[in-house]
């Protein structure tokens, strides 16, 4: 690291204004961040193609033991190890999140912007967003995914269908703000082609709002995908899925077998919040009134 | 002997920025300002833009970026004022008039805004303060109940400066209080400012227009690259009695005293130019390039029309200069003339319609400057929007290399205003519309920036309208002056001993 500022001219500057703001390390912080993400990801989806499958299997002279050498997480009434379960099933939730962020992404952002382009794609686009906003999340993601006949792809699409509303508005404003703005009227009248404002102006503003929406929605399809299974509306129940593993957790939770439940629990939580720090931090990054902290 | 209310010890203020992706590199913006400042004082202070002058006022309110570093003693009624003290004290002892629109709700009706700060302040009655604050500066109850983008420049500004005095704070530091307002307005805006400080407040009023303040202020405090380089009192000011160097520039670069630059002697009129190609015959003005008829434009719920009727000729063989009062439809008329508001007006150059793809031969350099920048994007690459200008061009315009690696928040708005000229200066111009366009800039700048101008354009054969309240300003630059004066353009009469060559732009 090459600091400018000399330690003492710092420690100088503090003793003068206690509470003057140090320069902060945003980006490296962030990067930390996303490089552990991406170790904790990659070792989940790494771990459920590696880890025997003979976890699964039902062990009867096993049954219910709490977290131990043998086993990290414990083993269920049914003698399953815990920690294959888990990992297998956050990998999972992990796949069902990337593929419903990414897809509710992608159909915001193409709905998001024709609404700005055309003020009659824009009464259309508005009254879908309204129609399915004025639906609780939950009724609408459990009426799809039953439509649907449940399972992997009914989860997924139910995400999709009911989450790109909010991202779908936010681009929406962003784009017709954009086009508004003086700067992108100067660039016209300079002669600048439509592609030129589209590339140079309106993409790099758009570009973070995607992105931070997609990371943003990543943790909330893990927990939706999570809510519906546990809600019996998801995947089916002999799939390792993080809310099939919390549904059947309750069931023994009286007998004291508090493992069950919450060390998968933890895990999902540890994993959402892992996400809402990336956003954020990159939000920070990319902003460049505050790229410099 | 009153003691100090504002007391400022050798201030700095540095920057950190990332050099690749984690280095990173201080940046020194503010090196050792010192300032006094007792109550029912008014101290003035002037400096070229980008010395510093607006960080000062965010150092003392305690609102620098979270990259800054601030060194050095503020002292505020005998108490250092650290961050957490600025906080608490911000919007109710100490009040600022921000230089940028951006600092206004976009969202909100203004005289929400001020009653939003009249609470704050914890004022009794917040409403009847507001509106009262809000007549005070001369705003209309019409006018009181815009967005701030149906507000004009100088109404926007009006309503900043009512936002910071509703709340009867004893210091008021005020950042270009008087940038695009009009002569009368901008006497009532100082007026008021003086009246707060013989109330017994501090004020200290930032600002480019030392000819404007000189009658309301007491001290004059000179800031160069981030040093407080003179302290005199301003009556020293007005009667040239000046020791300092840099300031004596300042002085003699005013327009009423021939826009010297700096290092002439006082009393050297401006260099002649070279004699443009499409120099005028004797005793006749050369043909208009550009015409204008028939514009008009009406606000919507607006009651009288913003212009009505009007029509307009431009030439290149002098500046056309237009005055008008704040709100009356200056930049409405030059957002028409460039092709950004569309009206069905005739608009024709070299009796041809417009062009409409390409880029345009009118362009427009709008008043706010950090407007027409994208913010994400770094100066160099807004400029080459336009075109691609040479290292000497950038020079003569005063624009540093390193600037064109930032991006529009980490340059002042006088230097944002120099990109936005430069970027406007594309090769197929034909006329230039300036809007306010040195209103930002301190008077040794200001001169410097239209000398370029002229070096620029005047061998093109381009045709200049200059939009200023600076009446001074326009005379110095022999501009034939009109007036926009409800909804019609009303040429001025010449003064008496007109010169024909000695001033800017001939």
């Amino acid at each position: 690291m090459n600091m400018h500022a000399p330690t003492e001219t710092r420690a100088l500057a503090a003793a003068s204004a206690p509470d003057a703001p140090l320069p902060g390390y945003q980006r490296l912080r962030t990067l930390v961040a996303a490089a552990l993400a991406l170790v904790v990801l990659l070792s989940i989806a790494l771990g459920a193609a590696l880890l025997p499958d003979d976890g699964l299997a039902t062990n009867l002279s096993a049954r219910a033991l709490p977290p131990g050498a043998d086993h990290l997480f414990g083993t269920d009434p049914l003698g399953r190890d815990m920690f294959t379960r888990t990992v297998k099933g956050l990998a999972l939730s992990m796949q069902v999140g990337l593929l419903s962020a990414g897809f509710a992404a992608l159909l915001a952002l193409v709905l998001g912007v024709s609404a700005a382009l055309h003020p009659k794609l824009d009464a259309v686009v508005g009254l879908l967003i309204d129609l399915v906003m004025s639906l609780p999340h939950l009724v609408l993601l459990i009426l799809v995914s039953f439509a649907l006949g449940g399972g992997t792809r009914g989860v997924i699409i139910a995400v999709i269908v009911s989450h790109w509303p909010t991202l779908a508005r936010v681009l929406r404003a962003e784009m017709r703000q954009v086009l508004a703005a003086d700067y992108v009227q100067v660039a016209r009248m300079l002669g600048r082609s439509r592609l030129y404002v589209a590339r140079r102006h309106v993409l790099p503003q758009l570009l973070p709002q995607v992105l931070i929406g997609a990371l943003l929605l990543f943790p909330h399809a893990i927990l939706h995908e999570a809510a519906l299974t546990f809600l019996g509306f998801g995947l089916a129940p002999h799939l390792p899925a993080t809310g099939v593993l919390l549904a059947e957790s309750m069931r023994s939770l009286a007998a004291g077998l508090w493992w069950l439940g919450v060390l998968p629990g933890v895990c999902l939580l540890g994993m959402v919040l892992m996400f809402g720090r990336i956003a954020e931090g990159l939000r920070l990054v990319l902003d460049p009134r505050r790229a410099q902290d | 002997m009153t003691t100090d209310m504002l007391q400022i010890r050798d201030l700095r203020v540095s920057f950190s920025r990332y050099r690749g992706l984690l280095g990173r590199e201080r940046i020194t913006a503010l090196d050792g300002v010192d300032l006094d400042l007792r109550p029912g004082e008014l101290v003035a202070l002037v400096g070229a833009s980008g010395a510093g002058k607006s960080l000062l006022a965010h150092a003392v309110l305690g609102i620098l970026p979270r990259n800054a570093q601030r060194e050095g003693e503020i002292h505020f009624e005998d108490a250092p004022l650290c961050a957490k003290r600025s906080r608490a004290l911000r919007g109710k002892r100490i009040a600022l008039v921000p230089q940028a629109l951006t600092f206004l709700d976009p969202l909100a009706r203004a005289h929400r805004q001020v009653r939003w700060a009249a609470l704050a302040a914890r004022r009794d009655t917040p409403h009847a303060q507001a509106q009262a604050e809000l007549s005070r500066f001369a705003l209309r109850a019409d006018a009181q109940r815009r967005f701030p983008h149906e507000l004009s420049g100088g109404m926007a500004r009006r309503v900043m400066t009512a936002i910071a005095t509703v709340s009867q704070a004893s210091l008021l530091i005020a950042d270009e209080p008087t940038t695009g307002l009009d002569p009368q307005v901008r006497k009532l805006a100082l007026d008021q400012l003086r009246a707060l400080a013989d109330e017994g407040k501090g004020v200290i009023v930032i600002t480019h227009d030392i000819a404007a303040v000189l009658p309301v202020a007491d001290r004059i405090v000179v800031l160069n690259e981030g040093r407080s380089v003179d302290h005199l009192p301003a009556g020293d000011f007005a009667t040239g009695r000046i020791p300092h160097a840099y300031t004596a520039s300042l002085r003699r670069a005013l327009p009423e005293h021939g826009f010297a630059a700096p290092g002439t002697p006082a009393s050297a009129c401006l260099p002649t130019p070279t004699a443009s190609p499409t120099a005028p015959t004797a005793g006749g003005e050369a043909a208009p390039c550009f015409s204008a008829r028939h514009i008009r434009w009406q606000w919507p719920g607006n009651t009288q029309p913003t212009l009505d009727d009007a029509a307009i000729d431009l030439s290149p063989d002098r500046i056309t200069g237009l005055l008008g009062a704040s709100g009356g439809g200056k930049t409405t008329l030059a957002r028409i003339l460039a092709g950004y508001l569309k009206t069905d007006c005739d608009l024709r150059l070299d009796g041809q319609p417009l062009p409409t793809r390409g880029a345009r031969p009118v362009q427009l350099i709008g008043q706010h400057a950090e407007l027409g920048l994208h913010p994400r994007m770094k100066v160099g690459a807004s400029l080459r929007e336009g075109w691609q200008p040479d290292a000497a061009t950038l020079e003569r315009f005063g624009i540093r290399p390193e600037w064109l690696g930032r991006y529009p928040h980490e340059l002042s708005g006088g230097e944002l205003q120099r990109i936005a000229i430069v970027r406007a200066l594309v090769p197929g111009l034909r006329v230039l519309i300036a809007d306010e366009l040195t209103a930002m800039h301190d008077t040794i700048t200001q001169a410097q920036i239209w000398r370029a101008l002229r070096d620029t354009l005047a061998p093109r054969g381009v045709a200049i309208l200059a939009i200023s309240h600076d009446e001074a300003l326009l005379r110095a630059l022999d501009a034939r002056i009109l007036r926009l004066h409800e909804g019609r353009l009303i040429p001025r009469p010449e003064p008496e001993h007109r010169q024909p060559a000695p001033a800017l732009m001939r």
